[in-house]
């Protein structure tokens, strides 16, 4: 705020000089009314009202309040006790204009009071100085109020930066490809998991397109789709929607599309920091600033599963950390189990948590662990999927939901489907039955009046028998009463007994229900004995009144005068009996077709009024049922097409939902959903931009990473525009350094290294790689914390130690040589063969594989991968198995083997190691091995290798290998392995 | 690197001249370009969004409010669907106030009856809306000023890339502080949609204020009067006007500025701007006129052809720049014509034949017809000008 108000509690005092006053008095337009008194007034009456503008001028040394008109130059006295007016100057635009960049609001409640002297002063006033100056000065310090603290704005803005060169640069690439000629198309054999056409094209020549790339129609762009296969000088494409098959033409052309959807996402997320909408509001914070918040870990919580010290660290942690926890997972320390265990937690707190990472395998790999009762939704592009995972998109959902309702509504359905309808059966019965009840009353009505006719002319003509009548009839009612209430004892008496009798067996008062039970059961037996007399009681009473009533009638209808009343009464008796009889058909009728669908009580009363209240209840019955039933055919129809929002709905009420870092932001199933905690996994190789777009979208998160594994991809284009930038005079040093970083180094890797110990935590019991190189890698890249849980390796037919080295050191240096390849690596660099190395690991492999349970043959250079799998199938036979096994460092991510085999390729007599200097490739590589690691290579070259840090790896590492390893000649090694071929 | 701020430009000071100049009876001294200061202050409130139903929520919801169903377990196995799927959908339903579940039992709550029956999922959402309050009358801003072209800045100066000529803007002080009863009470006013909070919104509340300067022109004239334009309209503003009668200290400031011979600063002005030969005359309204050559406009010149008949600044004084040759300002107003079809305020064809007839009677000419506009803009291919003059209703 660059404005504060400052109460000063006591009297203030101003003595003008006279030179004020006669500036007062030259200054346009003309004299102030009243002179210095009326300026004083008004500056005590601003103060008192708390709006008395003031600021310091520290060069003067001045105070300068503000009055409407003038701009007051206030000195303070020698005592400091009041201020002298020395200067009066008209209020002028520039004064607002140094207001408006800092001011105080003096409020002064005891107001300003003029002095002519010093020695008027009375004693008792204040200047405040030191107040004010200190208030100033606080103005003076406080930052500049704005929306974004500008070092974030910068770092925004450098992002966006970094960004928009990557994209540049990717889109210019894109451009630039040529298009991919077919001769033919045709339907595909891929899998179809929605309405999405699938294709496939058969080319003219071999074709650098790769699957997953989004392609487009030469000959009509609106034709578009992605890449599922290439194989077989065949290209299949899954296009974006159903399309027309005749439109594809039969003869054409496919181009990349270049597609800047990546790059929107990560310019968007970057936006949403800049306008504060993240779901965690001090992410920006915690990125640029590094500031985490403290919290304690929730160490009551309790994994479903057994994890280890630190993994159960990283789990009490995860649960309540409120911005970033970072988990630093070398390989083999179990880090999909512990995210598994943090997501089975936070969705038993009821937390929606997104899981994520940079590629789909790593996804999936949670998503399949995850408890059955989590539901989970996967998003995505589901040919980069495992059939596991792509059961969890939502288009499958959606198609499992359809046939489950559908089937399990069926039969309701069919029972329902009696209630609707032109023709429904059963609101018809319900209406016959409603009219019957209704003529039933009527005619009721018309027996009691005649009832009453009659009583009246017996009562004239013989009142003895009235009289009988009237007794016999109360009899009859107090009899009827009695066995009534005789029935409702016994049914309470009888439920009593039963409770008791279902306490006694679990109750902690055993004895006392069984006590109990006892004496109900005496209760229920003589009420069970007293209703049969009591009905019986009431049968007669009724017998009797019945006689009378006949006598009475007999005697009655003789008459001539009440004759006609009886016939009347017993024609109306009759029809209401009729059609009490038809209701109760009736009602019998809709009492069934309910039965199945809501179960009706009892059966119908026979009485009028009970059967009126009966009908009441299964007409309200029926309609409900009708509306029920209408529901249903609904809900049914719909289902059939449920459209959009249910593929909305079904994510929304997700526990979980996956996907890797760059679908969460473009699919529009996510729009306007949060998630209480995102998780995600090879943090260490996801570089910020990417980080950030799932990032904005979770209010905590947990990255799970090793930065001492592969860094982001940094393209070797974007490398040399960042080389460019670094190296440009242009640039700061800062910014030079921060660009260098930003597209080196991981977030991941960022935060952790300045997190303190509350929000990072490093597993360190690996289960994967036996222990004699665990140990070197632990003491290579992890500072010895790792440590090793593993059976260890029997039973190698050639090496007596799971970390082997196969050193060709001994072969003559131009035969061991390495080569230069034909063509050129992906990052545009020269690539390398090695010949020797390749024969003997062809060698190897092919006698020790069947050792194992699977092998990988690992590389540093496509070229010697090339060349490894051309000598493999020729010796294998199975060119797909040799394809899928070998392979440079980055088609090797996660995936681990009981044998690797590590050529280290390079050979010569400079100590070139060329792309071997990225050390933490040869960590990814070594620590792929289960069981066994075979290294092959030449160590003269690589022990005097020019790049220092490789230099000094390699000597440990041939140390290590001396003392805990194996470290064998390739002579020795080739009559071993020709020794085991054998017959 | 800064970040370009979006938005329009600040109106050119010289329009506002052009304005006061054409008014009759009014004489134009001096022009002070000001930020006046506001408070932005951000208020919150409950509003009810209006969102479709999805599929499952609205079966939901109809079985709870139409077919008796009221059990979790009812619901599910009548639905066919898991018991957990109707678990998470009550959830989502209760989030958002349509329901509660007690137990196994579900009740729908009048809002979630509400919905049922309209068929459209109301769902209650926090609305933030910043509402602008000027500091020194403490008075609300009314709805026009929050079109997104009306320029606000949240620091007292003005970006360099928002600026359309060199006006120096001074900003105002308020010696007055924010109260949070200001938009209190505002929120209790009827009337109050005319300030920009619609009578949809429900518990508004105060979280939060900042300063904000809208930039404005204060045209001060002979009779002691102060004319007040911002960039909201090309015309003057009412509500400044008024809360300047309310504020004697700007009187002030303005008769404290130090006064210039107009004529010393134009003399001045032609002799620094290389414009040739000119004379400068007062015109009856006291504005000060330069007549410059007719080479002195157009490609071959120093100013740009729209220029002739319009106004140079300086020092808070305006000179009108003219030319005696009748053709060359006929033309101006055909160039300036094409330029105002994407001005604000311009969107059909009777704006802007008003907006000619205005300019052409400022620059003495008479006026033309749309179809000279427009077979001017063919002879000169002035695409884009034409494609949005036919673009005009």
């Amino acid at each position: 705020m660059t404005r504060r108000t400052v109460l000063l509690p006591g009297p203030l005092a101003v003595i003008p000089s006279g030179t004020a006053a006669e500036q007062l008095a030259r200054q346009p337009p003309g004299p102030v009314r009243g002179g210095i008194g009326a300026v004083i007034s008004e500056i005590s009456r601003l103060g008192q009202a708390g709006a008395l503008p003031a600021r310091i001028d520290t060069v003067q040394h001045q105070l300068l309040v503000y009055t409407q008109r003038h701009k007051v130059s206030l000195n303070l006295t020698k005592f400091r006790d009041a201020y002298r007016l020395r200067r009066l100057a008209p209020l002028r635009f520039s004064d607002q204009e140094a207001l408006s960049q800092g001011a105080l609001l003096l409020h002064c409640p005891a107001g300003w009071q003029g002095y002519a002297r010093v020695q008027d002063l009375p004693g008792t006033t204040f200047s405040y100085w030191e107040t004010i100056a200190r208030a100033w000065q606080a103005i003076a310090d406080s930052p500049r109020a704005s929306a974004l603290p500008p070092h974030h704005a910068a770092y925004l803005d450098l992002l966006a930066e970094v960004v928009e060169a990557t994209k540049d640069i990717e889109i210019q690439r894109q451009r630039t490809e040529p298009p991919v000629p077919y001769r033919r198309k045709g339907s595909a054999r891929e899998e179809r998991h929605s309405a999405r056409g699938v294709y496939g094209f058969q080319l003219l020549r071999p074709t650098s397109l790769a699957a997953g790339a989004p392609v487009y129609l030469t000959d009509d762009p609106g034709l578009r789709g992605r890449v599922v296969r290439v194989g077989d000088g065949e290209v299949a494409v899954r296009f974006d929607d159903a399309i027309d098959y005749r439109r594809i033409p039969a003869q054409g052309a496919l181009q990349v599309l270049p597609s800047d959807r990546v790059y929107r996402a990560q310019l968007d997320a970057i936006d949403v920091l800049r306008e504060g909408r993240a779901a965690d509001p001090y992410l920006l914070a915690t990125l640029v600033d590094r500031r985490l918040r403290p919290y304690q870990p929730d160490t009551a919580a309790r994994p479903r599963g057994r994890l280890d010290r630190e993994q159960l660290a990283a789990f009490r942690r995860a649960l309540t950390v409120p911005d970033e926890l970072l988990v630093l997972g070398p390989p083999g320390t179990g880090k999909t189990r512990t995210i598994t265990e943090i997501t089975a937690a936070s969705v038993a707190r009821r937390q929606r948590v997104l899981i994520t990472s940079h590629t789909n395998r790593a996804v999936d790999n949670v998503l399949e662990r995850l408890p059955a009762q989590v539901r989970a939704v996967r998003l995505g592009n589901e040919d980069a999927m495992t059939t596991r995972a792509r059961e969890l998109i939502v288009e499958s959902q959606v198609v499992s939901l359809q046939q489950e309702v559908l089937a399990a509504t069926e039969g309701a359905a069919s029972r329902l489907a009696v209630f609707t309808g032109e023709d429904a059966p059963l609101p018809r019965w319900r209406d016959f039955l409603n009219a019957q009840v209704a003529e039933a009353v009527a005619a009721d009505g018309t027996v009691r009046a005649h009832a009453a006719a009659l009583d009246a002319a017996i009562r004239r003509a013989d009142p003895a028998l009235a009289s009988r009548l009237a007794a016999g009839r109360s009899t009859s009612d107090r009899a009827r009463s009695s066995a009534q209430s005789a029935e409702s004892d016994l049914r309470s008496a009888r439920q009593r007994l039963a409770t008791a009798q279902a306490h006694a067996h679990t109750r902690v008062l055993a004895l006392f229900y069984r006590w109990l039970a006892r004496r109900q059961q005496r209760a229920v037996s003589r009420l069970e004995d007293r209703l049969p007399q009591a009905q019986a009681a009431f049968c007669a009473a009724e017998s009797t009144l019945s006689e009378l009533l006949e006598r009475a009638y007999e005697a009655a209808a003789a008459d001539p005068e009440t004759g006609p009343i009886v016939a009347a009464r017993a024609t109306a008796s009759a029809a209401r009996q009729r059609a009490i009889d038809e209701a109760q058909r009736a009602a019998a009728m809709v009492h069934a077709g309910l039965q199945p669908v809501m179960p009706a009580a009892e059966e119908a009363p026979r009485d009028l009024d009970g059967l009126q209240q009966y009908t009441a209840a299964l007409s309200r019955a029926v309609t409900l049922a009708a509306q029920r039933a209408h529901l249903l055919s609904e809900w049914r129809a719909r289902l059939r097409d449920p459209g959009e929002e249910l593929h909305r709905e079904l994510v929304r009420y997700a526990d979980v939902v996956a996907a890797t870092c760059i679908g969460t932001s473009t699919t529009p199933l996510l729009a306007g959903l949060e998630f209480d905690l995102a998780i995600v996994d090879e943090a260490g190789q996801i570089s910020t931009p990417n980080l950030l777009v799932p990032l904005v979208r979770a209010r905590r998160s947990v990255l799970v990473g090793d930065y001492k594994q592969l860094p982001p991809f940094l393209d070797h284009e974007v490398e040399g525009w960042m080389k460019s930038v670094t190296a440009s005079r242009e640039t700061a040093p800062a910014k030079a350094h921060e660009v260098e970083d930003l597209l080196r180094r991981s977030a991941f890797e960022q935060l952790y290294l300045s997190a303190d110990d509350g929000h990072r935590v490093m597993l360190t019991l690996q289960r994967q790689m036996p222990e004699p190189l665990a140990r070197f890698v632990s003491q290579a890249f992890y500072s010895s914390l790792l440590k090793t849980d593993h059976p260890g390796n029997p039973g190698d037919p050639i090496f007596r130690q799971p970390f082997a080295m196969v050193d060709t050191a001994d072969r003559p240096a131009a035969k061991r040589a390495e080569r230069p390849a034909q063509r050129n690596e992906e990052w545009g660099g020269r690539g390398y063969v090695n010949e020797v190395e390749a024969t003997l690991i062809t060698q190897l492999v092919t006698r020790c594989a069947g050792w194992y349970g699977d092998w990988a043959v690992i590389v540093p250079y496509r070229a010697q991968a090339g060349r490894v799998a051309d000598l493999l199938t020729e010796a294998l036979g199975d060119g797909a198995v040799v394809a899928e096994n070998i392979g440079t460092v980055d088609s090797f991510q996660g995936g681990e083997r009981d044998l690797i085999v590590y050529g280290f390729t390079r050979s010569n007599s400079s100590g070139n190691i060329g792309f071997l200097s990225e050390l933490r490739r040869i960590n990814v590589a070594i620590t792929r091995a289960r069981r066994q690691l075979v290294l092959v290579g030449d160590s003269t070259t690589l022990s005097s290798a020019r790049d220092d840090k490789f230099a000094s790896l390699f000597h440990a590492m041939t140390a290590h290998l001396r003392q805990y390893g194996d470290i064998r000649n390739s002579g020795e090694i080739a009559d071993r392995l020709t020794h085991l071929a054998g017959p | 690197m800064t970040t370009a701020t979006r938005g329009r430009k600040v109106f050119p000071a010289r329009r506002a001249v052009e304005h006061v100049a054409a008014l009759p009876g009014v004489r134009p001294l001096r022009l002070f370009p000001v930020l006046w200061p506001l408070w932005q202050v951000e208020t919150t409130a409950s509003v009810d969004d209006e969102q479709g139903y999805d599929v499952i929520d609205r079966f939901l919801v109809r079985a709870l409010s139409e077919a008796g169903l009221s059990e979790v377990g009812e619901l599910a196995s009548f639905f066919g669907i898991p018991v957990s799927l109707v678990q998470r959908c009550l959830a989502f339903l209760s989030a958002i106030g349509h329901a509660h579940v007690d137990d196994g039992t579900v009740r729908l709550t009048e809002l979630g009856f509400r919905s049922a029956k309209a068929g459209i999922r109301y769902q209650p959402k926090e609305s933030r809306q910043d509402v602008y309050i000027d500091q020194f009358t403490a008075r609300p801003l009314p709805r026009r000023y929050y079109e997104g072209s009306v320029p606000i800045f949240a620091t007292p100066s003005v970006p360099e890339d928002r600026l359309s000529d060199r006006s120096r803007f001074t900003t105002l002080f308020a010696a007055t502080s924010f109260r949070e009863e200001i938009v209190r009470q505002l929120a209790e006013r009827t009337d109050r949609a005319e300030f920009n909070l619609p009578s949809q919104l429900r518990d508004l509340r105060v979280i939060g204020q900042r300063d904000a300067f809208l930039p404005a022109y204060l045209i001060e004239t002979a009779d002691s009067g102060l004319f007040v334009y911002t960039s909201r309209a090309a015309e003057r503003d009412a509500f400044f006007e008024q809360a300047c009668r309310q504020i004697p200290e700007i009187h002030y400031m303005i008769d404290a500025e130090d006064r210039t011979d107009p004529r010393d600063i134009w003399t001045a002005w032609l002799a620094d701007n290389h414009v040739g030969l000119g004379t400068l005359r007062r015109l009856s309204n006291g504005v000060w006129r330069a007549m410059l050559r007719s080479d002195a406009f157009g490609p071959s010149g120093k100013l740009g052809l729209s220029r002739v008949g319009s106004y140079a600044l300086r020092e808070r004084y305006f000179l009108q720049l003219w030319s005696d040759d009748a053709g060359l300002r006929r033309r101006a107003v055909l160039e300036r014509a094409l330029a105002m079809t994407h001005g604000t305020g311009i969107a059909t064809k009777a704006d802007l034949q008003q907006a000619v007839t205005a300019l052409a009677r400022q620059l003495e000419v008479a006026e033309p017809s749309l179809t000279e506009i427009r077979r001017y803009a063919e002879q000169h291919n002035m695409h884009t000008g034409l494609a949005r003059l036919d673009a005009l209703d």
